[in-house]
């Protein structure tokens, strides 16, 4: 019987460590999100921050030297997607649907997606690295002990570049995605280019569009804050750096797609046409 | 007359720290581990105060509490007239104005010039103007002797410049008190004198109290008023350098002495013990 306890004891011990830990984990996240958010928001005003100095290089980091990449992304994703369904939409006769239906999806999910995909691996990755090495050379250290908070001076700064610079992004995505989608059709299914360029052009529509920026935004959010909170607790040198790295690049793509679920579902599934 | 420079000397005697039965316990998945157990000792306005011991005997732990790093678990730390353990943060960056803190590594910020580390904490706690912070900053680098590395990364600097402009920056703001965290580590005998001078001159020429955390003998010798010794969490000693020299405790002639002794062996084992209980 003891041994049956013992046993059920080490059973739950097992299966409610990882849960705790998990869940101490959401509450530091959660804790540094709502200080981010207030240095955001209210540290302008307590004249204590130094955004203006900080951010633009930032978006520079972010923006532009993630562009072509980006780009380069998008423009394979819709050729992809042309490639791939083309031919089953031309065996049923649906070759005109082409366009809108590549416009559609990346609009709606793959430029939001595919960009914050490319930046989670690019930025958040940077993220981590940058202000783990920081940790652990005591250089946020020294900035408290300067009476600098590091969450306004470290953290607020880069959650607003990318709050800025995903959705900047997302627009360039949805692009050439459809450039993409454009060569492939016109070349490999014959579509003509006026009637490719003004079906995709009418299947724009400014409710996908919004959404699709807004979704953008909060996966920059989510890229900065999990980033961070990963780089923040990083302990035990520079292999901490490594492994959180690595920890901070997986919890956001998989944070990405939750909330990708929890916003089409919940939200934006109410207004698409 | 003599009432102002009576009253001059006693605030000059009065303690600017002081450390009072501080203990701090790290909680570890096997039991509680104490780590300073009871600390107390004061530091006089204008003094420099060494704090000394081998490794694993809780110094870095103790300058930690000082600057608000960490909490200590009881005790108190009064720092110009005020106790910080259990402050706010709000008020603990008031007191943090107070002081400056060289740490171990520098601690500058690798992105920024030398120049624009000095200058973070004056841009970010006054209004000056970008050409008098520039003008400020060059004096701080002057006083350490690095004006030429004003432009230069973090990076394009030797250690010893590194830690020299990371004490610029410290004393930026003029600070009362000044903290560092093993200022030798790393450099050179050249280096480490250079430095001892530097926090010489910051106590004799700008009557600045300084309190070193450090296990080097040479460097104690050089510029210590008093000292405190720890040992596994407890005082060995406080005194005067003198009594620190004229001890007869067996564990502080050896550490004097610089032999390879039980007490740094000891402490070795002990830290590596505590090591083995934190991960």
């Amino acid at each position: 019987m003891n041994r049956l306890l013992r046993g059920l004891a080490v059973f739950i011990g097992a299966f409610g460590r990882p849960i705790v830990g998990g869940l101490e984990s959401l509450t530091r996240l959660t804790k540094l999100t709502l200080e981010t958010l207030y240095w955001v928001f209210v540290g302008p005003f307590t004249g204590k921050t130094r955004f203006r100095k900080l951010v633009f290089p930032l978006m520079q980091q972010i923006g532009v030297f993630s562009l072509f990449i980006t780009c380069l992304v998008a423009v394979l994703i819709g050729a992809i997607l042309v490639l791939q369904t083309g031919d089953k939409f031309e065996d049923y006769g649906a070759k005109n649907i082409i366009p809108k239906m590549i416009c559609i999806a990346i609009v709606r999910e793959l430029g939001p997606l595919m960009t914050a995909i490319v930046l989670s691996g690019r930025v958040g990755a940077a993220f981590t690295a940058g202000l783990g090495s920081m940790v652990i050379n005591e250089e946020v250290l020294a900035l408290r002990t300067m009476g600098i908070n590091p969450v306004g001076y470290l953290v607020a700064p880069r959650f607003i570049a990318i709050f800025i610079m995903l959705p900047v992004l997302t627009m360039y995505s949805y692009l050439f995605g459809n450039i993409g989608g454009l060569v492939v059709g016109t070349l490999n299914f014959n579509i003509p280019f006026w009637s490719y360029y003004s079906t995709v052009r009418n299947a724009f529509d400014m409710v996908d569009i919004i959404g699709g920026l807004v979704k953008a935004a909060i996966f920059g959010g989510i890229i900065c804050m999990v980033a961070c909170h990963n780089a923040l607790t990083v302990r035990g040198g520079p292999e901490g750096v490594g492994r959180n790295t690595m920890v901070s690049v997986v919890m956001s793509l998989v944070s990405i797609i939750v909330a990708d679920a929890l916003i089409d579902g919940v939200l934006l599934n109410r207004f698409y046409k | 007359m003599a009432d102002d420079s009576r009253k001059r000397s006693q605030s000059n005697s009065a303690p600017i720290i002081s450390v009072k039965n501080v203990t701090k316990t790290f909680p570890t998945p096997h039991g509680p581990v104490e780590v300073l157990k009871g600390i107390t000792f004061d530091v006089k306005r204008g003094e420099t105060v060494c704090v000394l011991g081998g490794s694993g005997g809780g110094k870095s732990t103790l300058l930690k509490i000082m600057i608000g790093a960490i909490p200590a678990t009881s005790g108190e730390v009064w720092i110009d007239g005020e106790n910080i353990v259990g402050m706010k943060e709000r008020d603990l960056n008031r007191i943090r104005r107070k002081f400056g803190v060289l740490f171990q590594s520098g601690a500058l910020l690798n992105s920024m010039t030398v120049g624009e580390n000095v200058a973070l904490p004056i841009e970010m706690h006054t209004k000056q103007a970008p050409e008098t912070i520039e003008i400020m900053v060059k004096v701080k680098l002057e006083q350490v002797g690095l004006r030429a590395a004003f432009d230069l990364l973090p990076s394009e600097i030797s250690g010893g410049m590194q830690k020299r402009a990371a004490l610029a920056r410290a004393i930026a703001l003029d600070p009362k008190i000044v903290f560092y965290d093993e200022p030798s580590a790393g450099l050179d005998p050249i280096a480490t004198a250079a430095i001892d001078e530097l926090i010489n001159d910051l106590k004799t020429k700008m009557g600045m109290t300084n309190v070193v955390v450090t296990h080097v003998m040479e460097s104690v010798r050089r510029i210590a008023d008093k000292v405190v010794m720890l040992d596994k969490g407890n005082v060995l000693l406080y005194g005067t350098l003198d009594d620190l020299l004229n001890s007869d405790d067996p564990r502080v002639r050896k550490f004097v002495n610089g032999e390879v002794d039980a007490l740094a062996a000891e402490s070795e084992a002990y830290s590596s013990f505590l090591q083995d209980l934190m991960v």
